[in-house]
Parts: structure tokens; C-alpha cells; sequence
């Protein structure tokens, strides 16, 4: 009885459905959509805060590309222990952290690597395969960090395990190698890379595949995405045992020297560092460095972000607006097109139905339409445009649930609150045509 | 005794007042009975045909049926009582305008645990019972008025009550329709169907045994009266 009813209702009233339909559909799209922008923003915000907060981040780098410089530093027979201790000197100061990181194309002999992954992808830039020992190597893209860069960023792996001390120890010719996420269709965790580095062949193994969306704060990227890189750890070399090898390990040092400078944001410790930065420099005979501003992710970030704050209170007015109104309208809407239907309610309790069983009918219509937008919202904003996450849409399924009782009980209120048999007086369903 | 209604008396709200509309009624309705209950428009006529049919309740006073004491039951119950009793048939026909006859006829029996194929026989049994057999999947507003009121007859004994309460049944309806839901009433009559008929109309009174008047409350017994020809 309840089902045939029901078939009858969405048969009759299919344009007025299909309007209340779109417009629970809508509203929970809206909500869905403002919840993820808020909870964005919240997310990168404390995300940010909760790194810089108190902090002064200073980007370090050499002087040593103006003119003949590199030149005359490179060729100085010690130049690999100056570059080295400098590194090894930023790495283990007392009163700063210091970050090394570098973005890097590498070369790697496995042939159905994704696009994407390619180096200069996002530029639409093509590196040539290149041939090494008789192996062609594709270019993809990798990002190098020390530790103390991979702990600043809080980065953690979905599969696998983050690396450990150890892994920043130089341990042979074989290093443990995190994955972005993207590679979790190309690699599995203990699969061993054979990549060329610096012009050096470095055996590899996967112990990881970093979080969707895990990022850093490097170079101009206040969100520098690390999905399609490889990650290398950073880490003082053993004494070089060849001339390729002393080679290879002053590039990776020089590469090493330009990173960020982390310190707490007051003076005399933002001097303190300054001033163990410009001893090191004398004691390593590694003069040539300058520091590029201060925070300068933060400030670009800051600048964005009071931006979209200003943006939000709009957006949010906008929103309190928009929600008032569509609960109106909905409320509205399913209490006239209950209200039209009493007389025929009254032809229903006349031949048996019970009040009880008009208003379980009732909700039952709400609810079927509500479950029906609830539906339509997850495929879109879930699957479609992977917005929102499980929380949300369980408190979005409550919220509708709470409504459609809500709704019912306002409709009910006037089945419940006159006898049904005066609505057979008024009959919109029949009256009109018969008297 | 079918049912009796003892010192029954209803009030309704008029603005901050209270009205009586009942007072201290008190009516007796036998198996096999056809009453007509006249007064003027506003009396009551229509609440007591209410109160009988369980659609409406009532401040003092008691109702039996069939010698149970039904007046504080509960809506579960009341609801039970209009589906297996009582048959409504009203001046409006009430009938649901987006649905076919069939649909229309049934509606009462799909509230019980009947089998689909046993709706279907006693439908179609008693609209061949009103010559209505060939209307049985035409949408009620495709009907006339007289066409109407047959279908409301029909849901109302299909469903086999025992009394049919009747609101002005030909109050819509010409003359020449009237007569043939008079007879329609007439062969019920003969069959045992107990009736309560409200009307304006003497003719329509003078069908039944007997004929009440209802006058400031209370019931009183009126005489028939003799008709012109019209």
C-alpha cells in the first residue's frame, strides 16, 4: 500500500518532485562545497601556522655563479672539504635548522614510467633519454632533502615507513628512495631502482610512497606538491674514492649549500645565527653566500591568504544568505505541497488510514527525495570532483534526516492539530470541478 | 442494537465561543434501519453523521457499537472501525480526482490484508451490482456527476460495512439521477443495508423508515411528508 502510494505521488507531482529534488541536490552541493572551502583554508592555514609560527625562515644561497667565481673556487684542491664542511657545519648548528633541499631531474631505466613523472612535464619541456654504460635512462623529476628539511615538513608515507636515521647515513652505493603518491601504480615498496644522479649510476630501493598531496614550501611554491617526485635523502658522503667520485660528491654539496635557514623569530637569535653562519663561513673559507629575505613563502602565502579571508567573510554572508533562504524555500515548498494534498489525506483517513500511517506516508515522500539528492550530491561532489570527505557527508546525511522530521512534523501539525474531516470541505483535488 | 449514541454533546469553537451543536443527543440506530436526519443548514446534521462514523469525537456522552462502549478508544481503533463498518457516501463524492474507478472502489479494501485478485473480484462484482462494470479504467474525472456518485456508492459497499452514512447524497445531482440513486439506495434497503441519510430533500427522506429532525441539539421524531409531483 505504502509502495503504490508512493509510485502514485512521484507519478502526479514529477514536476514539483523533480523541483524540490534539484533544490535539496543543489543546497547540499552548496554546503558540501563552502565545508571543503572552509576546512581548506583552516587546513593550509594551520598547516602553516603550525610551521612558521614563531619562526624566521631565511633563504640561504652562493655568490659564486656571478662571473669567474665558481671557477676560481672549484679549481682550489680543496674546495670539495670547504663546500663539505660548510654543508656539515649548517647541518649541525646549535642555534638554526638548516634545510637542504633541491628539485633535481634524475635518470631512471625503466621505460613505462607515466608522463607526468617526466621531468619538465609541467613546463612542456622533453629531456632526451640518455645513455649510460649502455642504458638509456629517461629524465623524471626528484626532489632531495636532509633530514632536518623532511622533519620540518612533517612528511609522512601512506605505505611503507618514513625514513630513519640510519637512511641519512651514507651506506654504499644503494639509498632508500620515498615515492610520491602518484607512483603507487608504477612501483611497489621494496622494488630496486637503478638511477643515474649527477652523472653517476645509484642503485635505489623503494621503501615508501609519501601521502596524496604531501608538499613542501620550496623555492617560489608556497605549495610545492610532491605526488610525481621521487624523494632522495641528503646525506655527508664517505671520503670520495675515485675523481668522478670527488666530482659527484661537490655538485651534490654545492647543490646541498642553497636551502633555507630556520630559526626562532627573535633578534638576538636571528643574529646569533647570522653571526655562527658568517664564523662557519670564515673557518670553511666558504665566503661567497647571502640571505634572501625573511619567510618569504610566508609573506607570499600571507599576502594570498589575506586575500581569501577578506574574500571569506563575503563568502560567508553569502552562504549564511543562501542557506537561510533554501531552507526557507524547501520548508516552504513541501508544506504548501502538503497542504494541497489534506483533502485527500481526508479521502484516505475516511476509508480506514490512520493518522499515524498519512504522516509515516508523508515522511516517507520527503525522505525518498531527500535520499535521492543525498545520492546525486556524493556522486558529484565525491566522485566527480573529490570534494569533501566521509565526515562531512554523515553529517550532511543527519542534517537531511533531521530535516525531513522537522519537515514532516510541520506538515503533520495540520493533520494533527483539526480533525482531517474538515479538509474534505476544502478540496483542492476534487472540489473545482465537481460543485 | 447497531449503535447507540447516549447524551451526546458536542461543542465547537466560534471565534472565542464555544457553540453547542449536540446536547445530551441521544439516538439509536437497529440493524436493517434507514433513517433520514433533516434540519437546517448549520444544525448539526453533518457532525452527527461524523461522530458516527468515528470521523470526529465528542466532549460528553457515550457511543456503542453493536453494544461495545467505543467511545475512548484509541485512533488505531477508530480507524479499524471506519474500514470494517462504516460506508461514507457524501454530497462531494469525494473521490480521489487522479485515479480510475478501480482505483477508486478499492481504495478502502487495500487498507486490509485482502489478496490483490480478491479486490479485484469484489470490485468488479459490485460495480456490474451499479451497472458500472464497463467504467471500471476510467479516470474518475472523465465521470459525471451521477457516474460519480455510483463509483462513492460503490467503495462504500464494497467493503461490506455495516452502515452507510450518507451526506446529501443527491445534493449535486438533477433530478433524473436522483431517482436512479434513490433506487440504488432502495435495493440496498432490500438487501439489510442499514442506512443514515442527512438531507434537505423530503423525497429523498421519504425513502427511508424513518426520519428525525435535528433542531437546536437534540433528535425529534418527524412525520413524512406527502410530496407534489415535481
Amino acid at each position: 500500500m505504502i509502495f503504490k502510494e508512493l509510485c502514485i505521488y512521484f507519478k502526479k507531482y514529477k514536476f514539483i518532485t523533480s523541483i524540490i529534488y534539484l533544490q535539496i541536490t543543489l543546497f547540499l552541493i552548496l554546503l558540501g562545497a563552502f565545508y571543503s572551502f572552509f576546512d581548506a583554508l583552516n587546513y593550509n592555514e594551520d598547516g602553516m601556522k603550525d610551521i612558521y609560527e614563531g619562526k624566521a625562515v631565511y633563504q640561504l644561497i652562493d655568490n659564486y655563479c656571478e662571473g669567474d667565481k665558481f671557477e676560481e673556487f672549484i679549481s682550489h684542491p680543496d674546495a670539495l672539504e670547504r663546500i663539505r664542511d660548510f654543508y656539515v657545519g649548517l647541518d649541525t648548528a646549535d642555534h638554526f635548522k638548516y634545510l637542504a633541499i633541491s628539485d633535481q631531474r634524475i635518470g631512471i631505466n625503466k621505460k613505462n614510467i607515466p608522463q607526468i613523472m617526466s621531468a619538465g612535464y609541467e613546463q612542456g619541456k622533453e629531456y632526451p633519454d640518455s645513455k649510460i654504460n649502455g642504458q638509456t635512462y629517461k629524465f623524471i623529476k626528484s626532489v632531495q632533502l636532509n633530514q632536518q628539511a623532511f622533519n620540518f615538513f612533517k612528511l609522512d608515507v601512506s605505505h611503507g615507513r618514513i625514513w630513519t636515521n640510519e637512511d641519512f647515513k651514507d651506506q654504499g652505493n644503494t639509498i632508500p628512495v620515498l615515492l610520491g603518491d602518484s607512483y603507487k601504480n608504477v612501483y611497489e615498496i621494496g622494488d630496486e631502482l637503478n638511477i643515474s644522479y649527477i652523472g653517476k649510476e645509484i642503485n635505489a630501493k623503494v621503501i615508501g610512497f609519501l601521502k596524496s598531496n604531501s608538499k613542501i614550501f620550496y623555492n617560489e611554491d608556497t605549495e610545492f606538491y610532491l605526488d610525481r617526485y621521487i624523494l632522495l635523502p641528503f646525506f655527508k658522503y664517505n671520503d670520495p674514492v675515485s675523481k668522478e667520485d670527488s666530482n659527484f660528491q661537490f655538485f651534490s654539496y654545492y647543490m646541498l649549500i642553497n636551502g633555507y635557514v630556520v630559526t626562532d623569530n627573535e633578534t638576538p637569535k636571528i643574529r646569533n645565527m647570522m653571526e655562527e653562519i658568517e664564523v662557519l663561513s670564515q673557518i670553511t673559507s666558504f665566503k661567497e653566500y647571502s640571505f634572501i629575505g625573511a619567510n618569504p613563502h610566508l609573506k607570499q602565502y600571507h599576502c594570498l591568504m589575506m586575500t581569501i579571508q577578506e574574500n571569506s567573510k563575503l563568502v560567508k554572508c553569502f552562504f549564511m544568505i543562501s542557506t537561510g533562504l533554501n531552507l526557507f524555500l524547501l520548508s516552504l515548498l513541501l508544506y504548501l505541497q502538503q497542504k494541497r494534498r489534506l483533502s485527500s489525506y481526508a479521502i484516505h483517513y475516511m476509508q480506514g488510514a490512520t493518522k499515524f500511517s498519512i504522516i509515516r506516508q508523508q515522511w516517507l515522500e520527503i525522505s525518498i527525495i531527500m535520499l535521492l539528492s543525498f545520492i546525486t550530491y556524493f556522486i558529484i561532489l565525491d566522485q566527480i570532483f573529490k570534494l569533501g570527505n566521509y565526515k562531512l557527508h554523515g553529517i550532511l546525511f543527519m542534517l537531511l534526516f533531521i530535516m525531513s522530521l522537522i519537515l514532516s512534523c510541520i506538515s503533520s501539525y495540520q493533520l494533527l492539530h483539526r480533525p482531517l474531516v474538515y479538509y474534505l470541505s476544502n478540496n483542492e483535488e476534487m472540489g473545482d470541478r465537481i460543485c | 442494537m447497531l449503535i447507540e449514541l447516549h447524551k451526546i454533546t458536542k461543542r465547537v469553537k466560534n471565534g472565542n465561543k464555544d457553540k453547542i451543536i449536540l446536547k445530551n443527543l441521544d439516538f439509536k440506530i437497529d440493524y436493517g434501519d434507514s433513517i433520514a436526519i433533516k434540519g437546517r443548514s448549520g444544525s448539526g446534521k453533518s457532525t452527527l453523521l461524523n461522530i458516527l462514523g468515528g470521523l470526529l469525537s465528542f466532549e460528553d456522552g457515550q457511543m456503542f457499537f453493536e453494544g461495545k462502549n467505543i467511545t475512548k478508544t484509541s485512533l488505531n481503533e477508530r480507524a479499524k472501525y471506519r474500514k470494517h463498518h462504516i460506508g461514507f457516501v457524501t454530497q462531494q463524492f469525494h473521490l480521489l480526482e487522479d485515479r480510475n474507478v478501480f482505483e477508486n472502489v478499492s481504495l478502502p479494501l487495500q487498507y486490509d490484508n485482502i489478496s490483490s485478485n480478491e479486490i479485484k473480484e469484489r470490485v468488479k462484482n459490485v460495480l456490474c451490482e451499479l451497472n458500472m462494470e464497463e467504467f471500471i479504467k476510467q479516470p474518475i474525472s472523465n465521470l459525471s456527476g451521477g457516474e460519480k456518485q455510483r463509483i462513492a456508492i460503490a467503495r462504500a459497499i464494497v467493503k461490506k460495512p455495516s452502515i452507510i452514512l450518507a451526506d446529501e447524497p443527491t445534493g449535486s445531482l438533477d433530478e433524473n439521477t436522483e431517482e436512479d440513486i434513490l433506487n440504488i439506495f432502495d435495493n440496498l434497503k432490500k438487501q439489510g443495508m442499514t442506512f443514515v441519510i442527512v438531507t434537505h430533500n423530503d423525497a429523498v427522506a421519504n425513502h427511508c423508515e424513518r426520519i428525525y429532525e435535528l433542531y437546536q441539539g437534540h433528535l425529534k421524531e418527524a412525520v413524512k411528508k406527502s410530496l407534489r409531483k415535481r
